[in-house]
C-alpha cells in the first residue's frame, strides 16, 4: 500500500515536473478553452440573461472538449520515447501508475477549470463563489479518473485513439448532467436545497469511476 | 435438423404470440390500436436488458477464469442486446409520432436508452480494433462492465425522472388480456434472440479456430 502511494507520488511528480518546465501544453489547452467559450457565445447570440442560464452547461462542455485534448496528449510522450513499456518493466504496480496519471490529470484539468474560470465569468456575467470551486473539483476528479483510464486503453492499443470521445463521452454522461445541475444551482442561488441531492450523486459517481477504474486496471495492463 | 425444428418452433411460437397481439388482445381505451406496438417494443427493451446483464455476467466469468468461450458468449449477447436496444429506440419513435406527436423528445428514459446504444456499440466497434484474440477478449469484457453501469440507470430512469415516458407497468395497473399476450411475446422475442446468440457464438468459435490454424507457420512444425 505504502509503495503504491510512493509510486503514485513519483509518476505525479515526474508528470508535474514534466508540464512546469514545458508550459506549451497547458497554453495551448487553456487557449483552446477560452475560444470554446468565445465561440459558443457568438454561434448562440442570445440575450445576456439567457446566456447566464446557460453558462453552467456551456462551461462543462468547453471543460470536457479541453480535458479531451489534455487527456489525448498525456500520454503521447510515454508512448512516443517507449518510456510505457519501460515503467511497466520496471515492475511499477499498474494501479500505482493508474493513480499517478490520474492525479497528474486531475492536477492539469483542475487547474485548467480555474484559469477559465475567470474568464467565464467576465464573459458570462457569472458570480464567483467557494462552492464553485469544490463542484470544480469533484468534477474534475470525475473527468480525469475515467478519462485517465479510457486514455491507457486507448493509447495503449493500436488505432484505438480515434475512439476515445466516441467511449469516453457518453460514460461521461451522468457525470456530467450531475455536474451542470449543481453549477447551476449554485449560480443561481439555490433556494429549495436540491443541491444536496445532485452532489451526492456527483460524489457517487467519482467513488464508482476510481473504484472500478482500480480495480479492472490490472487486468488491462497485465501482458 | 434438430436446429431445424427449433427454428420453426421459435418461428411459429413468435408468430402465434403476435397473432395474440394484434388480433384477439382487445384495443386500448385511449389509444386503440396504436398500442398494439408494445407488443414487440416492450419485449425488446426488456430481452436487451436482460442480454446486457449477462454480458455483465459473461465478462466477470472471463476476467475470473480466462477461458475465451466466455467471450464468444459475451460478444453474442452484446450483439443481440445492441440490435434489440435499437429495435426499442425505433418501435418507440414509431408510437411516439401518433400519440405524442413527436419522434423524438429528450425525455430522460429515451435519452439513457440513445446513450447506451452507443456505448455498447462504442464497444463492439473497439473490438474491432483489436486483432489479438486474447487482448479482444480481456478489453472487450472491462469495456462491457464499465458500460453496464448505464444499465441499471436506463430501468431507474422513469422513477428517477417523472416525465413523458411512463413508468413500468406491472399486472396490477395493465388490463388482465393485455397480460398474457404482453408475456407470450417477452418469451418469443427471448427465444428468438437466444437462437441468434447461438449462431453468434457458433460464429466466433469457427473465427477463433481459423485465427489460430492462420497463427500456426505454414507445413507444420519447423
Amino acid at each position: 500500500m505504502k509503495s503504491l502511494l510512493r509510486q503514485a507520488l513519483a509518476i505525479l511528480e515526474k508528470d508535474l515536473l514534466i508540464e512546469y518546465r514545458d508550459k506549451s501544453r497547458f497554453v495551448s489547452v487553456f487557449l483552446f478553452g477560452l475560444l470554446l467559450l468565445l465561440l459558443f457565445s457568438f454561434a448562440l447570440s442570445v440575450q445576456p440573461d439567457l446566456m447566464r442560464k446557460m453558462a453552467a452547461g456551456l462551461f462543462w462542455l468547453t471543460i470536457l472538449f479541453s480535458s479531451l485534448l489534455a487527456l489525448e496528449h498525456s500520454f503521447q510522450r510515454e508512448m512516443e520515447e517507449g518510456q510505457w513499456e519501460g515503467l511497466l518493466l520496471l515492475g511499477t504496480d499498474p494501479r500505482g501508475l493508474y493513480l499517478g496519471k490520474m492525479l497528474a490529470n486531475l492536477f492539469f484539468v483542475f487547474f485548467l477549470q480555474l484559469a477559465l474560470l475567470l474568464p467565464m465569468a467576465v464573459l458570462y456575467d457569472i458570480q464567483l463563489s467557494p462552492a464553485l470551486v469544490t463542484i470544480l473539483f469533484l468534477g474534475s476528479l470525475g473527468i480525469s479518473s475515467l478519462g485517465t483510464f479510457y486514455a491507457i486503453l486507448t493509447t495503449h492499443f493500436r488505432g484505438g485513439q480515434l475512439l476515445l470521445p466516441l467511449l469516453l463521452f457518453p460514460m461521461l454522461i451522468p457525470l456530467l448532467l450531475a455536474v451542470v445541475k449543481v453549477t447551476e444551482l449554485t449560480l443561481a442561488h439555490d433556494l429549495f436545497g436540491q443541491q444536496v441531492a445532485w452532489l451526492k450523486l456527483l460524489t457517487l459517481f467519482d467513488i464508482v469511476f476510481l473504484l472500478v477504474s482500480l480495480l479492472t486496471i490490472e487486468t488491462l495492463l497485465d501482458q | 435438423m434438430r436446429l431445424k425444428i427449433i427454428t420453426v418452433i421459435l418461428v411459429l411460437f413468435f408468430a402465434f404470440a403476435q397473432y395474440w397481439g394484434l388480433k384477439i388482445a382487445p384495443p386500448d381505451r385511449m389509444m386503440g390500436d396504436i398500442y398494439r406496438i408494445l407488443f414487440v417494443h416492450v419485449p425488446s427493451a426488456w430481452n436487451a436488458m436482460l442480454l446486457f446483464t449477462a454480458s455483465f455476467v459473461f465478462s466477470l466469468l472471463y476476467l475470473i477464469s480466462k477461458k475465451q468461450k466466455w467471450d464468444f458468449w459475451n460478444e453474442g449477447v452484446t450483439e443481440v442486446g445492441l440490435v434489440l436496444t435499437g429495435l426499442a429506440l425505433a418501435l418507440g419513435s414509431l408510437w411516439g409520432r401518433p400519440t405524442w406527436g413527436i419522434w423524438w423528445t429528450w425525455d430522460p428514459r429515451l435519452t439513457a436508452t440513445a446513450v447506451l446504444f452507443i456505448l455498447y456499440a462504442g464497444v463492439l466497434l473497439f473490438r474491432r480494433f483489436l486483432e489479438d484474440p486474447i487482448t479482444r477478449a480481456k478489453i472487450g469484457s472491462i469495456l462491457s462492465l464499465f458500460v453496464y453501469i448505464n444499465v441499471p440507470i436506463v430501468y431507474l430512469s422513469v422513477k428517477w425522472w417523472r416525465s413523458l415516458h411512463q413508468v413500468q407497468s406491472s399486472p396490477q395497473t395493465m388490463a388482465p388480456e393485455m397480460i398474457l399476450p404482453l408475456r407470450l411475446n417477452a418469451l418469443a422475442i427471448l427465444g428468438i434472440a437466444l437462437f441468434f446468440v447461438y449462431w453468434r457464438v457458433q460464429l466466433a468459435r469457427h473465427r477463433a479456430a481459423r485465427e489460430e490454424a492462420e497463427s500456426k507457420p505454414p507445413g507444420g512444425s519447423l
